[in-house]
């Protein structure tokens, strides 16, 4: 219920009162720093890592989203075929309607490859014969990759050509790597749930002693007959505050430890020869976070609030 | 200004505060209630701003029944009393003005009718240049114009006194009761709880007094005499 029905307050006086509100709030959370520190600390903590878990599952995303399209089969062929035998059938499988591209790879240029990529120049040089066959390394098109069954189907299949020494395919790694993505999620899920309860309960807690604190002087506003809404509004105001900062502070401290991870997962890269780019939380995601930390620290102020009507 | 019909009070365990009260304040009427520490004088002036509420009986303020009121309708009421309490009760955190203008605040006037308004009040008192001061740092009288000042700042009905010289010595208890007077002068109606007979010697008015709960007599204001000390 508003104060304005009974006084003749205009609209600009009631933003006024408001914002004097608000300003008495966010000096009475400066003027205990040291607790409003903690209070963000623990809000900031407990939003950031539900956040991390969430952009390593969509960092997992996307690496195997990359990964689909290079999910592929290596045939290796049997070594007794003929240079024509071997074109005849590269380009059999070329035309084949579920395969998107195909690449055929010597076994002299599968030498080179290897012996550059392995660091055994030295060795490989004294062998006698190359031991490595020819391969083919083929790409399925995208509606085989999507079924593991199809895939499997089409892999049997290639085996049995006669020209077909062995076949194998990447698909199971990129599965499990899906599996530990999920894992991230469900993690991100499960830890968010619980520590945005932690933050409700942190919040609630921080008000019912600052309302403890004021006791006193509340008792006296009800004296001069402060509507319950009046009491209420300055702990309001210090929730948004918190709840405001929290989340921007979440946003750092999750951006610090994106920041550490980037930093581990591009060591592992480089030893791949790779580099890959973090991507980081979108404006959009970020301003969600700190609106839910608002929304949550709101609901705790009012759960804490219903505290003072026995005053 | 306030009726009392048959008002009794009993706490929980049965001890009977206020027994069977009858009486009637007019407007503008300037009233001491008198008795000793455990008569029940705060007890009434607690049904009367509805911070307890009657076990029987009937209260009227300003014509209003106020002997059931909602959670909601409770602020409204206490807006048209001033209360002032033997220990002050100012908010230590907040300077003099911040807590002379608190009853504006919360009826929502703007800033510039609050400092108007405030600084009238302070000034009516004497401390309009201890308005930046904080509370802690003044002496108890001055403490307790700060509470008067708060208490008259919106104008109200009428003015509730718990005791308010109770922690004062005569001298300041004198300056007091010179600014309640001043303001009943100007139409309000004062009820001034104490169990001063000092009070009553140097300005002699209407008294209400209680004894264990029930009121054991109800004198009139004595013919113009005394009003010299004032």
């Amino acid at each position: 219920m508003s104060d304005s029905n009974r006084k003749a307050v205009g609209r600009e006086k009631f933003i006024l009162n408001h914002w004097n509100v608000f300003k008495r709030s966010l000096r009475s959370l400066l003027a205990s720093p040291f607790r409003t520190f903690l209070t963000l600390s623990v809000i900031a903590v407990s939003l950031a890592v539900p956040m991390t878990f969430y952009v390593l599952y969509l960092n997992a995303l996307t690496v195997t989203s990359k990964l689909n399209d290079s999910c592929q089969i290596s045939l290796y062929l049997k070594r007794d075929l003929t240079a024509e035998q071997t074109r005849a059938f590269v380009d059999a499988i070329s035309t084949e309607p579920d395969v998107k591209n195909v690449r055929y790879i010597s076994k002299e240029e599968g030498l080179i490859e290897f012996s550059k990529v392995s660091g055994f120049a030295e060795p490989i040089k004294y062998l006698a014969d190359n031991p490595l066959p020819d391969v083919l390394v083929v790409t399925p098109s995208e509606n085989i990759v999507a079924d593991q069954n199809v895939a499997e189907e089409m892999l049997e299949r290639l085996i049995s050509r006669s020209e077909v020494e062995q076949g194998k395919f990447d698909l199971m790694w990129v599965k499990r790597l899906k599996g530990i993505a999920n894992l991230m999620r469900n993690l991100a899920i499960s830890l968010g749930v619980m520590l945005l309860a932690g933050v409700i309960l942190t919040v609630a807690n921080t008000v019912r002693i600052n309302v403890m604190y004021h006791r006193d002087e509340i008792k006296i506003m009800k004296f001069f007959g402060a509507t319950d809404s009046f009491i209420a509004r300055p702990y309001i105001y210090s929730g948004v505050l918190m709840g405001f900062f929290g989340g921007l502070l979440a946003w750092w401290v999750n951006e610090f430890f994106v920041m550490c991870a980037s930093y581990i997962i591009n060591e592992l890269a480089e030893l791949y020869g790779e580099k890959y780019e973090m991507s980081l939380l979108s404006f959009a995601e970020t301003s969600a976070i700190v609106l839910i930390s608002i929304l949550l620290s709101v609901i705790a102020t009012k759960i804490s609030l219903s505290r003072f009507s026995n005053l | 200004m306030i009726r009392f019909e048959q008002v009794s009070k009993s706490y929980l365990g049965g001890f009977q505060a206020i027994q069977q009260v009858s009486f009637n304040i007019a407007k503008g009427e300037m009233v001491y209630l008198r008795g000793h520490s455990g008569a029940g004088k705060s007890t009434l002036l607690k049904l009367i701003s509805s911070i307890e509420q009657p076990s029987l009986g009937k209260i009227f303020f300003n014509g209003q029944d106020i002997t059931r009121l909602s959670r909601e309708e409770i602020p409204y009421v206490r807006r048209q009393i001033g209360m002032i309490f033997q220990d002050y009760r100012l908010i230590n955190s907040r300077t003099v003005f911040d807590n002379v203008a608190l009853p504006l605040e919360i009826e929502g006037y703007c800033s510039s009718d609050i400092t108007k308004r405030t600084n009238a009040a302070l000034d009516y008192v004497g401390l309009i240049d201890k308005a930046r001061y904080y509370p802690l740092t003044l002496s108890g009288g001055e403490q307790q114009r700060v509470g008067i000042a708060r208490a008259i700042v919106h104008s109200p009905k009428i003015l509730l006194a718990d005791e308010p010289t109770g922690n004062l010595d005569p001298e300041m208890s004198a300056e007091i009761l010179k600014l309640f007077t001043v303001f009943n002068r100007s139409g309000a109606t004062v009820l001034l709880a104490t169990h001063d007979s000092n009070l009553f010697n140097l300005k002699p008015c209407r008294q209400i007094v209680l004894k264990r709960g029930k009121m054991i007599a109800d004198c009139p204001a004595p013919e113009k005499n005394g009003e010299k000390h004032v």
